[in-house]
């Protein structure tokens, strides 16, 4: 759970740094006269994005490596317990 | 590499053909423009570069259009679009050209993965017999290059550039065409001073399309380093995450630490 909070505070900050660039390329394209009005929305995106992009590569790392002991707890877990030795009946005495 | 199972198996000749094709393009594109003896030149210099097997050929021959196009630009079409004119609209020998020279640059890097070598050499691994050197100072043998074979070439690579350099030349004329200011505007009035007025209306479309451009290959390069990720080994991955630890940590790290060492001191 903790991986998944993470992913999508990434993909979330992601999205909104790829707006933020959008919005900079659609301000430039719109208003040709005033390019340097852009740049700090430019920095924004990339800062954002940048921000976005680094949880999410830190959270699928720690995904990935924690899958392996996951997975042995899992298999641990789903195994089937060990039965209690039968005790002997005293008729077989 | 492997090894190619397609039926229709791919040779050196094929590439120099489509290479030659490309030229061909190029060659009609800017006769349509009027250009003739420099057209003739850059064409020429392009077929040395297809049957001589030139490391540098691509360069000569972009080298050759910018030249063929600029020469135009100004003693043609600059005339008639006046000083400070923003520029013409792109035409279909535009789209000709830019296809032509971009699939001519693919197919002429095939060409240089199997005359030359694939990879950048290892000056480590060296086999053969020595080649003689400038008053016999150390006679090494010679770089092992390693060379891509006709076999590991797919048939569905020139089908694939066929249809991908088209979408992607239209993609390039349409981004242009896209972000060119209107007719009359100034595009420098925000920058400090009177320095606008100084740079011609053009520049400011170029500048506008560069730095999209790098807008796009950064956000690409970073999309692309987020998609290695998901094929990470869980090893890899646990080193990846060890080293974000101490990046980000390590400074309460060795402040605890020396509070530690000022404890013991004590």
């Amino acid at each position: 759970m903790r991986f998944w909070i993470r992913e999508i505070g990434g993909w979330l900050l992601v999205l909104a740094g790829l707006y933020f660039c959008l919005a900079a390329v659609s301000m430039v394209v719109s208003r040709p006269s005033f390019p340097l009005s852009a740049i700090h929305l430019t920095v924004i995106g990339i800062f954002v994005f940048r921000g976005g992009i680094h949880l999410l590569k830190v959270s699928l790392a720690a995904r990935l490596a924690t899958a392996p002991i996951r997975q042995s707890i899992a298999a641990k877990s789903s195994a089937v317990p060990p039965t209690r030795p039968q005790r002997v009946a005293a008729d077989e005495w | 590499m492997n090894a190619s199972n397609s039926p229709v198996r791919l040779r050196v000749w094929h590439y120099q053909f489509w290479c030659g094709a490309c030229l061909a393009v190029v060659f009609v594109a800017q006769l349509s423009q009027g250009i003739f003896l420099t057209n003739v030149l850059v064409f020429l210099v392009g077929l040395l570069g297809i049957v001589s097997r030139l490391r540098w050929g691509v360069l000569y021959l972009m080298v050759g259009v910018g030249f063929c196009q600029s020469v135009h630009f100004f003693m043609t079409e600059r005339p008639t679009l006046g000083w400070r004119a923003v520029s013409r609209d792109l035409d279909l020998h535009d789209f000709l050209l830019a296809l032509g020279v971009l699939c001519f640059a693919v197919g002429y890097q095939r060409l240089q993965g199997m005359w030359h070598h694939a990879w950048p050499s290892d000056p480590r691994e060296r086999r053969g017999k020595p080649k003689p050197t400038f008053l016999w100072m150390r006679p090494r043998p010679p770089v092992v290059d390693h060379r891509r074979r006709d076999e590991h070439l797919r048939s569905s690579e020139i089908v694939k550039i066929a249809f991908f350099a088209p979408l992607l030349v239209l993609a390039g004329v349409m981004l242009f065409t896209f972000v060119r200011p209107a007719r009359g505007v100034d595009v420098w009035l925000d920058f400090p001073g009177n320095l606008g007025r100084f740079l011609p209306p053009g520049l400011g479309h170029f500048v506008l399309l560069f730095w999209i451009f790098l807008l796009f290959i950064w956000l690409t390069r970073h999309v692309l380093d987020l998609w290695r990720f998901w094929t990470l080994p869980p090893t890899t991955a646990r080193l990846y995450v060890h080293d974000q630890i101490w990046n980000q940590l390590r400074g309460e790290q060795r402040r605890i630490a020396r509070w530690q060492a000022w404890r013991n001191l004590q």
